[in-house]
Order: C-alpha cells, then structure tokens, then sequence
C-alpha cells in the first residue's frame, strides 16, 4: 500500500523501516526526503520512523532536521559518520544566492579544495528554472509546495582517490518537456525553427522518443542561436560548465528521459527513463584532485 | 558630463540571482529598475563593476542589460558609449554585450 493511500485513512499512522537499510544512494535519498518532507508538512504526527541505532538511516534523518517530527530518538541519532557529516541540504522556494554562496564558501574555506569558477552562477541558474519554469501557474502542485531541493556531498581527497564534490537539485514540477513542449506548440515561429525530425514527433504527441529528443534539445540548444526562449540559457550552461571541468560529469533526469554529459565523452547521452521520473533532478559529479596536488 | 561607477557586489547585493522580482530577493530586474537605470538617467557615462561577488547566472545578466533595450528603451550605440563594464572574467564583458546585442534584434 503506498504511504498516500495509507494517510487518506484517517488516524492511520505510517511507520517506514529503515532497519533493512544498509546504503542511501544520494539522488534517490535526496528524492526520498523532498517527499518525506512534504508528507510531513501536510500529514503533521503521522509518519513515524523506525531505525535501528545510530544507523546511517537514523543520523541522516537527524542531520536533514526530520528525525524529531519522525519520533527518532535524539541519542540514537547523532550525526557522527563521515558519509552523513559531509553532506548539506537546503531547500526553499525561491532563486536565493545566498545560501549557495555560503555553502560553496565552507567548500572555499577548506585547504584541500578550490569550487570551479562558475558553479554559483549554474546553482542559482537551477534555482531559477524551478522559480521560472517548473511550477506553471494554475499547475497541480500548491504553492507551499513549489519547491526546490539541494543536496551537497564533499570528500576529501586521499592518496588512493581524488576527492570528489556532488551536487543534485531536485524539483516536483513539471519537467523539462513538459515545459519545452508546451513553448513550442504555443508558437509557430519557434516550431518553424526546429527540425523536421523533431516537429515530425511533436505531430504524434507524447512518445519516449520525444522525450529524449526534448530533453536533448533544451540542454544542448542556445536560446540565442535557435531563438527558443525555454528554460532560459541555463541548461545550456550547465553542460558547458560540466565540459570545462577536467573529470566532471553531469546527468540530468526528467520525466521520461535521462541525460548525461561529460568532458571524457565526445557525444553526450540521452536515453529513456522508465517508470517516468517524478519531476527534474539535476546532478553535477566533480572529481578534483587537492591543492598541492593540482599545482 | 558625470560619470557613476556601481559595484553590483556593494550598492545591490554580494548575491546576485534570478531574473524577474519574483524569482528571489536579488534578480536582473531589481537591479536594472533600481539602480542601473537610475545610473543612466542621471549620468553620462555609468561603469558597472561586476567583482565581489560569487558570480552572475545568464538569467540575472540578461535582464539586468539585455533589459536594457527591452525595458529601458536605449540603443546599442547609445549603451556602447556611456555604459562600461569592470570585471576581472572577461567573460562576463562578452557576455553583457552579446545579450544587449539580442535584445536589440
């Protein structure tokens, strides 16, 4: 039974056991608490959690600030794992600098690791799409819930690994097609500028194909070359940062298609999603290695 | 003839994002309507210094300059005379100018 159906029950409380869990995978666990915490907003004391203690599962909870409203006991949850330290969240509704500028200044302040000029600009970009373009007006999502997700990750360097910086942000919105799309067939001018391949499957409607082939095309398409004002020059950017780094990859997902790029590959990846992704989930991998290293 | 010298990092915010007055507390719109044509209604000559910051995302850029032309009516010959730009990433330069240069077509 799913937790939703489950709370429609009044009085149902859920409890979600985690004593199984051995591994949180960060994109999926970043996902997992966006709901979670929606859940919490709208069903306040009804979802409890059961961990076992001092369990990864348990101090993540704590560290992401839902162990209190999921009944976890505070001694048996302490953060104290390297792998639940180092990562951040925020959350919030807005295109907001300053908050990315602090967390990316506390990966400044460290010795072994300089950011890659230019990961502010595509972070607040992100956050902009989701204010932009993720949540249309008159959408199925409330306004409390217009929501972005940010998750950040940084490991330090060691003699056998380079130290690696993840950042994933996540919406509930729309997605990237969906938007795209809905541009395209609101204007004549702009559906005159695509390909016949692609306005051939705009003509047959929704199709993985499709899906794909938008997603591709939003990321790798200049506003400024192909006159598509969809989301913004952002996505653009966003590849062209991950290609200016030396190892960096990064993977966008969105409904029914998954995209990923890298300066290794000579062509970037797009291939289907199945079951369709709840939302847009972005994900930059930046290996580095230190300092003195680099030098 | 006067000329102001803005340092978006002082006189706006150190954290600029965002396009629209909606997007968030610092965006292109807030800073072009409130302080970058002001510059240009009462001076001849306007340098905006882009340091100091954590950096500018395309969408503060864009409608911050490239809104310019749309929103404030000036040509690109008119913005090549009196606004200068101060950066220490070059790019950012190149940039401006290409989105006032699309907001001119």
């Amino acid at each position: 039974m799913s937790i939703l159906r489950a709370l429609d029950r009044q009085h149902t409380v859920v409890r979600l056991d985690f004593t199984g869990t051995r591994t949180l995978f960060p994109g999926g666990t970043l996902i997992m608490l966006a709901y979670l915490g929606l859940l919490l907003e709208s069903h306040p004391r009804r979802i409890k959690a059961r961990c076992r203690p001092k369990s990864l599962a348990a101090q993540l909870l704590r560290h992401f600030g839902l162990a209190d409203k999921l009944g976890i006991d505070v001694a048996d949850s302490q953060p104290t794992d390297e792998s639940v330290v180092n990562w951040r969240y925020l959350t919030g509704t807005q295109a907001e600098g300053e908050p990315i500028a602090r967390m990316l200044q506390s990966y400044s302040d460290l010795a072994s690791f300089d950011p890659p000029e230019g990961l502010y600009e595509v972070l607040t970009e992100a956050l902009t799409n989701v204010r932009q373009h993720a949540y249309p007006p008159g959408g199925d999502v409330p306004e409390s819930m217009q929501r972005w997700w940010l998750f950040s990750r940084f490991r330090e360097p060691t003699n056998s690994r380079p130290g690696n910086l993840f950042i994933a942000v996540y919406d509930i919105g729309a997605g990237i097609q969906t938007t795209l799309k809905d541009q395209l067939q609101g204007s004549a001018e702009r559906l005159a500028q695509l390909g016949d391949d692609m306005q051939s499957l705009l003509r047959l409607g929704d199709s993985r194909r499709l899906q794909q082939v938008l997603l591709q095309h939003a990321i790798e398409h200049q506003r400024t070359s192909t006159g598509l004002a969809f989301r913004g020059h952002g996505l653009p950017e966003m590849r062209d940062f991950v290609q200016g780094t030396a190892t960096g990859r990064l993977y966008i997902i969105s409904g029914e298609a998954q995209y990923s790029c890298s300066p290794a590959q000579n062509v970037s990846d797009c291939i289907t999603c199945d079951p369709a992704f709840p939302g847009t989930l972005i994900l930059w991998d930046l290996p580095f290695q230190a300092k003195e290293l680099a030098t | 003839m006067t000329t102001k010298l803005i340092s978006i990092a002082k006189d706006f915010s150190p954290f600029p994002a965002g396009r629209y007055l909606t997007d968030g507390p610092f965006p292109g719109e807030a800073f072009r309507d409130q302080v970058l044509l002001p510059a240009l209604k009462a001076h001849s000559d306007v340098t905006v210094d882009l340091d100091g910051t954590n950096g500018y995302g395309s969408s503060f850029l864009e409608e911050a300059f490239g809104g310019l032309v749309r929103k404030g009516g000036y040509s690109l010959a008119d913005l090549k005379r009196r606004l200068h730009i101060k950066s220490e990433r070059q790019s950012y330069e190149v940039r401006i100018w290409n989105y006032i240069a699309d907001a001119v077509h």
